[in-house]
């Protein structure tokens, strides 16, 4: 599990709920091209962070909640993603378990 | 004589200090808050807990001064709730981040525990090689302030279990277990003389986090039994 994907996973998520806007927000994150609804270029935390920063502008608080069950569906799927650095008001407390275990 | 309690209790002491040790060791690699508090847990619990208890009740064992045996009861107590709030903060961090300041009222409580020990000094003495902690009020409110925490800590712990699978999940079990045999069971067994099933309980539970905090090297271990 890497960047890219979480990226991809959260942009699909939010747009179910704001439609294209969701991918024309991620594409105006620095670095970071949208071609084909498919995220490109380098992704790393600082652009996953951008991303959820724009969709909070838009969505308000319900972005994190938004984002917070993209990333519960990931991680139902794919455990490693608790060893990504992902903002703490996004973090669902599955991860957070997963973070602290896998840690030790 | 110095009463086997306090030499198991050395014992115990050296054993959880391994648990710090390996958790510290951990957390130097990958600087997780969640760690830091773990490893914090063991330490207080090792060294001013079982260890400060275990050297003051050998000193007053072997002074034959009840006194000192009685501040080793109180004081280390204390330490116990601090040691206990950190365990707290592992598990508020994971579940509920806006109560970690809770660790506070664990201090608190181990403060106020204190004080009414040392105003209200329970008598312990050495009777038969074992430690008689006598009857007071002090001796329930080391199993009320447990039982208390050990819900609250144990029951998030086993909660994180359920929304999690795999080896999160079999660690998360475990430090619930540990957690309620740590401060329910071998206090309540100590406490009321079942110093033989509290020493079998402390045991129990310091294995249990022993295998938690050496999990990976306790999975090679059962593999090259297996033979895969």
């Amino acid at each position: 599990m890497d960047y890219e994907e979480v990226f991809q996973q959260i942009m699909e998520k939010a747009s179910d709920m704001i439609g294209e806007v969701a991918y024309k927000q991620a594409d105006q994150v620095k670095g970071v091209e949208i071609n084909d609804r498919e995220v490109e270029g380098e992704i790393g935390e600082k652009q996953l962070k951008e991303l959820i920063e724009k969709y909070h502008k838009i969505m308000g608080e319900g972005a994190y909640g938004v984002v917070r069950e993209s990333i519960k569906e990931i991680y139902r799927e794919d455990e490693s993603i608790a060893q990504l650095e992902l903002p703490e008001e996004v973090t669902p407390k599955e991860v957070r378990a997963s973070k602290f275990a896998s840690a030790l | 004589m110095i009463p086997p309690t306090a030499i198991s209790h050395f014992v115990w002491a050296g054993l959880i200090f391994l648990s710090f040790y390996a958790v510290y060791r951990k957390y130097q690699k990958n600087h997780n808050e969640m760690l830091k508090n773990f490893y914090m847990f063991f330490l207080v619990w090792s060294i001013p807990f079982f260890g400060l208890m275990a050297s003051m009740f050998a000193t007053g064992a072997y002074l034959g001064n009840s006194l000192i045996l009685s501040l080793g009861y109180v004081i280390p107590h204390i330490f116990a709730f601090i040691s206990v709030g950190y365990l707290w903060k592992v598990q508020s961090s994971i579940n509920f981040p806006k109560y970690q300041k809770l660790f506070w009222a664990f201090v608190g409580y181990g403060i106020l525990l204190g004080a009414y020990g040392l105003f209200n000094m329970p008598e312990v003495a050495v009777t038969d090689g074992g430690i008689d902690y006598g009857e007071s009020l002090f001796n329930a409110l080391i199993p009320l302030g447990m039982t208390v925490s050990a819900v609250m800590i144990s029951g998030s712990s086993f909660y994180s279990a359920y929304v999690t699978k795999g080896d999160t999940r079999k660690k998360l079990v475990l430090i619930g277990i540990g957690t309620m045999l740590s401060l329910v069971f071998a206090s309540i067994f100590h406490n009321l003389g079942y110093t033989l099933l509290g020493e079998a309980t402390n045991l129990v539970w310091i294995s249990i986090f022993l295998a938690v905090t050496h999990w990976q090297k306790l999975q090679e271990k059962l593999s090259d039994l297996r033979g895969e």
